[in-house]
């Protein structure tokens, strides 16, 4: 199953750490298989945060998962 | 018809207090309190009270045990709302845990109602707003409704803030409701986890499903993973524990699916609901293997639950979560 997300930039990224999406859910910027920064279509489709209009124009990809430590790798 | 005092007082003693004729409402109030004096009951120092609860004033005594109520006064003062089905389903559960003396055995125990973020952060045992009350951080895309939590398999999960290490725990047990998202094949998917890399590579864990619907994995000791490919990929309680010596073991509702010899190695790190919480290379809080799983219940404490005390909390949280109709 596909899942959607946006890929930022590092700067961005930085704005998007540490702040709500919406009340108590918090940015979470994490690394896709090409090493890009992305955030989920949840967060950008659920942003109530006025500080972030920018998140509404990013261009939306299939998210494609890095390898990460676990069982088995 | 009779006169004098000796039977005007016999005549008020037959009468209603409102019957009695040509009195002012000071003269009514002083022969009621003349009447009331051997009880010490003045009723103009009373009223007070009986404004405070009447039509409109005060907050009538609540019917839940406290500790439910306390934990209904902090998402409620958080802007949410709770049905009087959701409030039903959590007195029950606390009266439930109390009943099988499971109330004081976890440090978090997070019944998911309200259906937002910030009703679903709160510990029921310890309903503050603050990290030392294991309140959760939600990170990521998350999805909140009156079902529970559910994973976004990308970057979803909830910090507990509690660390092994830091809460000077001795042994372990950690578990979950889960209620959905059981259709899709896992892909590195956590369902409760807590991972550092330095200095040496530390996973603990457990996985339901971790790449495949048949294969679930424990973990206490650094990557010394340990998997079954008992029990089944449905829902219901999933539970996982370290007796902090030489076990782990997995339970799938009230069924021990598997025990093995495993000493504890535990990591110094949060353990995260619905992710396995780690450090990025900046040093942020992530959380990694968010599986697409959604859940009714979570919890997490210094204990080592037996088979009785097992039962019976599957049997409250099965209990629970019909209830909510979210089973």
């Amino acid at each position: 199953m596909s899942h959607l997300v946006a890929i930022i930039t590092e700067g961005q990224k930085d704005e998007l750490v540490g702040q709500m999406w919406e009340k108590d859910s918090y940015f979470s910027p994490v690394l896709d298989c090409n090493d890009n920064w992305i955030i989920s279509i949840e967060e950008i489709d659920g942003n109530t945060n006025p500080n972030f209009p920018w998140l509404s124009t990013l261009p939306l990809i299939d998210f494609c998962k890095k390898p990460e430590p676990g069982p088995g790798i | 018809m009779k006169h004098g005092a000796w039977h005007k007082r016999q005549t008020y003693r037959d009468m209603t207090f409102r019957q009695v004729p040509n009195l002012t409402i000071e003269e009514r109030q002083a022969e009621l309190n003349k009447k009331l004096k051997p009880y010490s009951l003045d009723l103009s120092k009373h009223i007070p009270i009986e404004v405070a609860h009447g039509p409109g004033g005060g907050t009538p005594p609540s019917n839940y045990d406290p500790d439910a109520q306390a934990f209904f006064n902090a998402v409620q003062g958080g802007g949410d709302t709770l049905t009087t089905t959701e409030k039903d389903a959590t007195n029950q559960l606390v009266l439930d845990l109390k009943d099988n003396s499971l109330w004081s055995v976890f440090d978090g125990f997070y019944p998911f109602v309200g259906g937002t973020a910030s009703s679903h952060k709160w510990n029921l045992l310890d309903p503050q707003d603050t990290n030392a009350a294991h309140r959760i951080i939600w990170l990521g895309g998350m999805s909140h409704s009156s079902t529970g939590i559910l994973g976004n398999a990308v970057n979803s999960g909830g910090n507990t803030y509690w660390n092994y290490v830091s809460e000077s725990a001795t042994e372990m047990s950690v578990g979950l409701y889960v209620n959905d998202g059981l259709t899709a094949t896992p892909y590195g998917a956590y369902d409760y986890g807590s991972f550092l890399e330095t200095p040496t590579r530390q996973d603990n864990m457990i996985s339901i499903g971790f790449s495949n619907k048949t294969t679930k994995y424990v973990n206490f000791n650094k990557t010394q993973y340990k998997s079954t490919t008992a029990g089944s990929y449905t829902k219901g309680l999933f539970l996982g524990q370290s007796n902090g010596a030489d076990t782990s073991q997995l339970y799938q509702n009230d069924t021990q699916i598997f025990s093995t010899a495993q000493t504890i190695y535990p990591t110094d790190f949060y353990w995260g609901i619905a992710c396995s919480l780690r450090l990025d290379a900046f040093n942020t809080i992530y959380a990694g293997g968010s599986p697409e799983r959604g859940y009714g219940t979570a919890f997490i404490g210094k204990t080592y639950l037996n088979q009785t005390q097992i039962t019976a909390l599957n049997t409250s949280l099965v209990d629970f979560n019909t209830t909510l109709s979210r089973n």
